[in-house]
Parts: structure tokens; sequence; C-alpha cells
């Protein structure tokens, strides 16, 4: 292990005299498989104008080229939940989606047989990209709480080209492995136009059936995918839902759906604002 | 100010017209839910004490926001305000046409022009398109792009989205001839 530095270039800025604060992140990594095992941020105050080196993963264009396929784009939407149902919401709760739009290997080929050689020579390295971007966002995996995946095809491929990158331990091993959880990845999958609204759905990384951490982000890339691309997803949450409280399958009333008195007998919504007993003030 | 949502959107661009370009092309925005200050005033003729409570707020909560988030140093910027149904664009032109917003990002970025802008209402889920120009000289065509984004859920009928974008460089594989070579 090392402390290695995601972002260079933090001092020389006295010349121009503008100091901004930023948030720098350093990553505890794997020297070896390049793996982020944590993230510790540290705010501090660069000068703008200062050049920041890229991280090292966003070289993985060329990486990706030389594995024989083409990656046009990434696009990562962050959500910031600082308020809901009009109450002030506790603690950190940033839902993160990363998007990367690559060509897709087999549009024009005819009907290929054998996916497998195409994915494991593209699906780590762009997993891996996409994991270090919800990484940095997030500020680390040990703040990863929930997470999900999704594909959006092109019109001219198969939904079978989304479902050999998504549901192969390509991508979604290396997504498990960097966030250290243990779960099975909820999923969408879609065929569609370039600005489809993609709605990834998470649940919790290490205990899927968490009911206070099913929850979803939405990502959109304008201009894609392209009828001969695809749009792989890696998506992160930090938390449950703000405010979540609708217990979970310990806490439920019996109910049985084979009992008529079951369907329509429900006297409504009794509430108070005084049953809101979840955190947060107004 | 009651701020109920801060989201980014960062896209890096690695091909162009087939082509790989020289470096990763950078493009940051980040976008605030807020709720509109004059919700459910009616019509409010001066908005001038709306503006000294919030607008000064916004551009330092979101300008360093952008700034980290391009993580380069900034050579295009913009701005947007997106009034939801039950306001008026009015409402958003008076947060960001004012320097107590954008001399926040003015100078987090060193630049000198004016913020291009959008401002339009919408439902919530409209797309829209932030227009950028360079920082410091607003005719360097290279630097003449926008961006396109999205929210799905905002803003609400009473919110108002203020937002800033912000690119480390122009159009990614931008070859027009300046302006002064067609005077």
């Amino acid at each position: 292990m090392l402390f290695w530095p995601g972002i260079a270039g933090l001092c020389c800025g006295a010349l121009t005299g503008a100091w901004v604060p930023v948030s720098v992140l350093w990553h505890t990594r794997d020297p070896l498989a390049g793996r982020i095992t944590g993230t510790r941020e540290k705010r501090t105050h660069m000068a703008a104008g200062t050049a920041l080196a890229p991280a090292p993963e966003l070289d993985l264009a060329r990486a990706v080229q030389a594995a024989g396929a083409v990656l046009r784009k990434v696009v990562v939407h962050e959500d910031e939940v600082l308020r809901e149902g009009g109450l002030v919401v506790d603690g950190l709760v940033r839902r993160v989606a990363a998007a990367a739009v690559i060509r897709n290997p087999w549009v024009g080929r005819g009907h290929v047989a054998d996916l497998a050689p195409a994915v494991a020579a593209t699906a780590p390295l762009v997993a891996r990209a996409l994991a270090h971007l919800l990484l940095d966002a997030a500020g680390g995996a040990h703040r990863v709480e929930a997470f999900g995946k999704a594909v959006v095809v092109g019109l001219d491929g198969e939904a079978e080209h989304g479902a050999a990158f998504i549901h192969t331990p390509y991508f979604g091993d290396v997504l498990r492995w960097a966030t250290e959880g243990t779960s099975i990845i909820a999923f969408s999958e879609a065929r569609g136009d370039a600005g489809e609204t993609i709605t990834v759905p998470m649940w919790h990384k290490t205990a899927a059936a968490t009911r206070s951490h099913y929850q979803s982000v939405q990502v959109r890339v304008p201009d894609a995918p392209r009828r001969d691309e695809l749009v792989l997803v890696a998506a992160v949450s930090t938390s449950a839902r703000p405010r979540a409280r609708i217990g979970d399958r310990t806490t439920d009333a019996p109910f049985d759906p084979s009992d008529p008195a079951a369907y329509g007998h429900g006297n409504g919504d009794t509430g108070t604002s005084s049953d809101s007993t979840a955190g947060g003030a107004a | 100010m009651n701020v109920r949502k801060i989201s980014t959107i960062t896209e890096l661009v690695f091909t162009e017209g087939g082509r790989a370009v020289p470096a990763p092309v950078r493009t940051a925005v980040v976008l605030a839910v807020i709720e509109n200050p004059w919700a459910g005033q009616g019509f409010v003729q001066d908005l001038a004490p709306g503006i000294d409570s919030v607008a000064s707020d916004l551009g330092a909560l979101l300008a360093p926001r952008v700034v980290e988030a391009l993580g380069a140093p900034v050579e295009a910027y913009g701005k947007a305000a997106i009034v939801g149904l039950d306001g008026e664009v009015e409402h958003g032109s008076a947060l960001i046409h004012t320097l107590k917003f954008g001399d926040h990002f003015r100078k987090a970025a060193s630049a000198t022009t004016l913020l291009p802008a959008v401002e339009k209402r919408a439902p919530a889920g409209a797309t829209f398109d932030i227009p950028l120009k360079h920082i410091t000289d607003a005719t360097i065509r290279s630097h003449h792009q926008s961006i396109e984004v999205r929210l799905g859920d905002a803003p609400r009928p009473d919110e108002i989205i203020i937002g800033l974008a912000a690119a480390a460089q122009g159009r990614p594989q931008a070859r027009l001839a300046p302006l002064s070579s067609e005077q």
C-alpha cells in the first residue's frame, strides 16, 4: 500500500493571487494492481489556473483502443441531496453514476456467436476507470453503501451485446471488488437512441435485501449511444434513501396476498406530521 | 436560501469525428436546485432584496465546485437559470445577471468576460443547453460551445435551477478560421 496523490499541482499558485478552495483526494492504492482501496478527502486551497494532472485511468482511452475498441467519452453525474420532503437531510447523501460510451464491437459483423473475447479485452478497463471516477466522487470505497449498473445498446445492436458487457464477470466483478462489495449488483438495460435517460437501480453492496438502500440515480449522455455504440454505466450511493422509513421484511405487518381481506380494506392515511420520526430538522 | 440538491456533471471526450483528441476534453457543470425566493408572493416589483439575500451565496456555492469538478484550468465558461413553471423567467435572470453572482466564478477562473447564459421556464426533466465562451476574449471561436444537461426531478414549479459550466479547452477538433480572418 502507498499513498498516491490523485491530483497533483497543489502549490505554485502565488502568481495568480486567486485562491479557491478545492477538495483533493488522496488514494490508498495497491501499487501493483492499481486498485483503489480507500480515499481520504483533504480540504485545501489551490490557485485558480493551476494545472492538475488527469487521473491515470483517464489515459485509458489509449488502453481501450489497444484492446481493439474505441472509448469515445465518459460522463459522470453526481447528485448530492440536501433536503427531502422539505426537511434537511442528515449526513452525506451522494449518488453518482459514471457512463462510458464505447463502440459496439459486434455491429456490422452479423451474428457473432462468441462474445467473450471482445468483452474480456475491454470491459475490465472500462469498469476500473468508472470505479475510479465513482470512488473519487463518493470519497472512497468505505463511503460506498449501495451500487448498481446499467447498459444502453445503440439501435443497431442486440440486447445480448449489452448483456455480454454487464452480466459477465469482466464488468461487475471489477465494480464489486473496487467498492468492497459482495452482493449481486442491481441493473437495468435498454436499447435506445442517443439521449436516452438511464435510470440505474442500486441496492446495498453487501446486503441486497436491505430495503432502505433501494434507490436509483439517473444519467444521460445527450449524443450517445449512436446506433453502433454502447453506454456502460456503474453507479454508487453513499447512504440509504434520505428519510427512509418503510421498515424492512423483519418489521412488516403480516400480509397475505391470497387473503381477500388484503384487498381494499386498508384504512388509508391516518398519519400525522408527528409520525415523521426520522432524523433531520426543518 | 434553501438548496434541495446539488448535481455535478462532468464530461470527458476522447474521440471526435472518429479521431482521438490529444488530451481528454473536459467539461463540467454544477447545478443547484433552490426554492424560488419569490414563490407564492404574486408579482413582486422590486427584486433587489431577494437578489441581495441569495445571488452572492449562490455564486460562492457553485463557483468553487465547478472549478474543482473540472479539475483543470478554466478556459471557457457559462451559466444557467431554469425557472419552474410557477415562476417568472425574470426570477432566474435576477439571480444570475448580477455581479454578485458572476464575480465569484470570474474570480475563481481568473476570467474577465461576460458569462453567456441560458434562461428559460421549464418543467422538471427539461433539457437545456448552457452556452460557453472564452473567459477573457469572447470572440475566440474555438471556445464557442455548449453542453446539454437535464435533471429528472427539477425544477419543480416553485424551484429554480441555477448552474455554472466550465470547459478546460475549446471544442474537440476545433479548426475554424479566427474571426479576424474575415475582417
